[in-house]
């Protein structure tokens, strides 16, 4: 069973569709990355997912239920910012929550233990750094084992090192949590360290859906340096490779050899000064994927 | 619905709206004394009293109450909050019932720290000066339990606008607005309907004026209070 099913989504604000006709699934217990540009329609998509708008047309399943209070008791959810009550402490933030949500006190420890601020959890929210506020809403969210978390821009505004805690964290959580994650980001870097599964939304629809090692496998190239490099073009291309010249390096395209090209090379009588495997990754996949569609 | 309300209450703790709620009877207390010890004649109990609770009616407590709607409805706008409310399984109507709920406890529980503090003003009034009559507690306490009551209608409009705008802008400004109006109609004939005026109503020697502020207040109060949960409970979030 999915954990989200969306068939022909649409959401219009006036005459603009900021969702228009969204197919997406997101596998049980994956991480499913949700990636698009600012604008593209990710967060109007998690909203109406979570049953904060009504869609124009389409239909939303979450294991199975159609959209409604029983389907939204399993998940939990993150949206934009990590929005906290300043005034209160991190252990009182939880308690709200964890009442509206019919949950027991040590329910609050477990998730705070979870996120790792269990010795800050007596301080006000107002104090906390921006990492700290954004593992407390986290936390917020996992009360109650939920099975579906849905965080939106997860590392907005983070440091370095709040990125990298975050990333451990997220990591984590689908195992420890039994959880599926749907992460919204556009930070495609980020989401390839940690996704299983990816969704690429461009204008409102679904440019590919896919698993995220099914959309990185092949499509590896070579990147080389030789003493004479438009000589070197000239035999790579004469011996049937895909060559580009970028100015500075060679970069052989397609699923090339790297021990094949080398030998080629050298037995040519040409220099080799650098030879490197590139894989592809989800910024040219994202890339490709955008050039495809326009 | 226990849960919402525990959950409205627990998020006054070291609040800007808890702060007010205790503040503003204490302005009203201390007026009220300060005027009867500058008197030269003895200062008559009953006057007292009833000074206390018309400054209460007239302007402090419009003013509290725009206040407190405003504060309440930002505790949610600031930290936008209302994604995450919105999004639990639980029904929105409980949520906004809540908060109604809870600025209307705390609008009945300013009235009975009014009514201990006037207590308090006229037994150190006589300690320190001298006063004439006695204080009818009785009176007084039927007086601003009614105002307390005759105000819903006041407190549910001015929730509604602080919880429907995210900026505290209209709420505030409606305030102010039915504050001025109030006290330019308080002796129109048009002004008798006026909700800010109901309180004021209550101190009425005409017995069928305050039946009306009742009727009006609070009846008129519950009325806006459904339209208010059926409007907020169907929006978008």
């Amino acid at each position: 069973m999915s954990a989200v099913e969306t068939t022909g989504l649409i959401k219009r604000f006036g005459m603009h569709a900021a969702v228009d006709g969204l197919d997406m699934t997101v596998p049980e217990r994956s991480i499913y990355g949700f990636l698009g540009a600012n604008g593209a329609g990710k967060t109007t998509t998690l909203r109406l997912v979570l049953g904060l708008l009504r869609a124009n047309g389409g239909t939303i399943r979450i294991f199975g239920e159609s959209i409604g209070r029983r389907a939204i008791a399993g998940v939990g959810a993150l949206i934009e910012a990590p929005s906290l009550y300043p005034h209160l402490t991190g252990a009182e933030n939880l308690a709200v929550t964890r009442r509206l949500l019919g949950l027991g006190p040590s329910e609050s420890e477990r998730v705070l233990e979870l996120v790792d601020l269990s010795r800050a959890a007596g301080k006000r929210v107002g104090g906390y750094s921006l990492g700290m506020r954004q593992r407390l809403a986290i936390g917020r969210a996992m009360l109650g084992r939920p099975r579906l978390l849905i965080l939106d821009e997860p590392t907005n505004g983070l440091d370095p090192e709040g990125i990298v805690d975050m990333r451990a964290l997220l990591r984590r959580l689908p195992e420890a949590e039994a959880t599926t994650l749907l992460v919204s980001s556009h930070l495609l870097s980020e989401v390839e360290q940690i996704a299983t599964h990816v969704g690429m939304i461009h204008r409102g629809k679904m440019l590919v859906e896919d698993e995220l090692s099914r959309l990185l496998a092949g499509g590896s190239s070579v990147e080389l340096e030789t003493c004479d490099r438009p000589a070197g073009a000239r035999l790579l291309r004469k011996a049937g490779f895909r060559v580009c010249d970028d100015g500075s390096s060679l970069l052989v395209e397609g699923d090339a050899a790297p021990e094949r090209i080398a030998r080629l090379v050298v037995e040519n009588g040409l220099a080799l000064r650098h030879l490197a495997l590139r894989r592809p990754t989800l910024e040219r996949v994202y890339h490709n994927q955008l050039a495809r569609a326009a | 619905m226990l849960a919402y309300l525990t959950a409205e209450f627990m998020k006054l703790k070291r609040s800007l709206a808890l702060l007010l709620c205790v503040s503003a009877p204490i302005f009203v207390m201390v007026i009220c004394v300060l005027i009867g010890l500058h008197s030269h004649k003895p200062m008559p109990l009953d006057r007292y009293a009833m000074t206390g609770a018309a400054f209460w009616a007239f302007a402090m407590l419009p003013m509290t109450v725009t206040a407190l709607s405003v504060l309440i409805a930002q505790m949610e706008h600031g930290p936008r909050t209302w994604d995450h409310l919105l999004a639990l399984p639980g029904a929105r109507p409980w949520l906004f019932l809540a908060k109604a709920i809870v600025m209307l406890a705390l609008v009945a529980a300013m009235s009975l720290w009014l009514f201990g503090l006037l207590v308090a003003g006229a037994e150190f009034a006589g300690r320190v000066h001298a006063v004439t009559g006695v204080l009818d507690l009785e009176v007084l306490r039927a007086t601003l339990a009614k105002m307390a009551a005759a105000s819903l209608l006041m407190c549910v409009i001015q929730l509604w606008t602080a919880l429907r705008f995210r900026s505290f802008v209209p709420p505030l400004v409606l305030g102010i607005v039915g504050t001025f109006i109030a006290v330019a109609a308080a002796s129109a004939r048009e002004g008798a309907y006026f909700p800010w005026l109901m309180p004021l109503h209550i101190l009425s020697t005409d017995p069928a004026m305050q039946r009306m502020a009742l009727m009006i207040g609070a009846a008129g109060g519950i009325g806006a209070m459904l339209a208010m949960l059926f409007d907020l409970s169907r929006r978008e979030a």
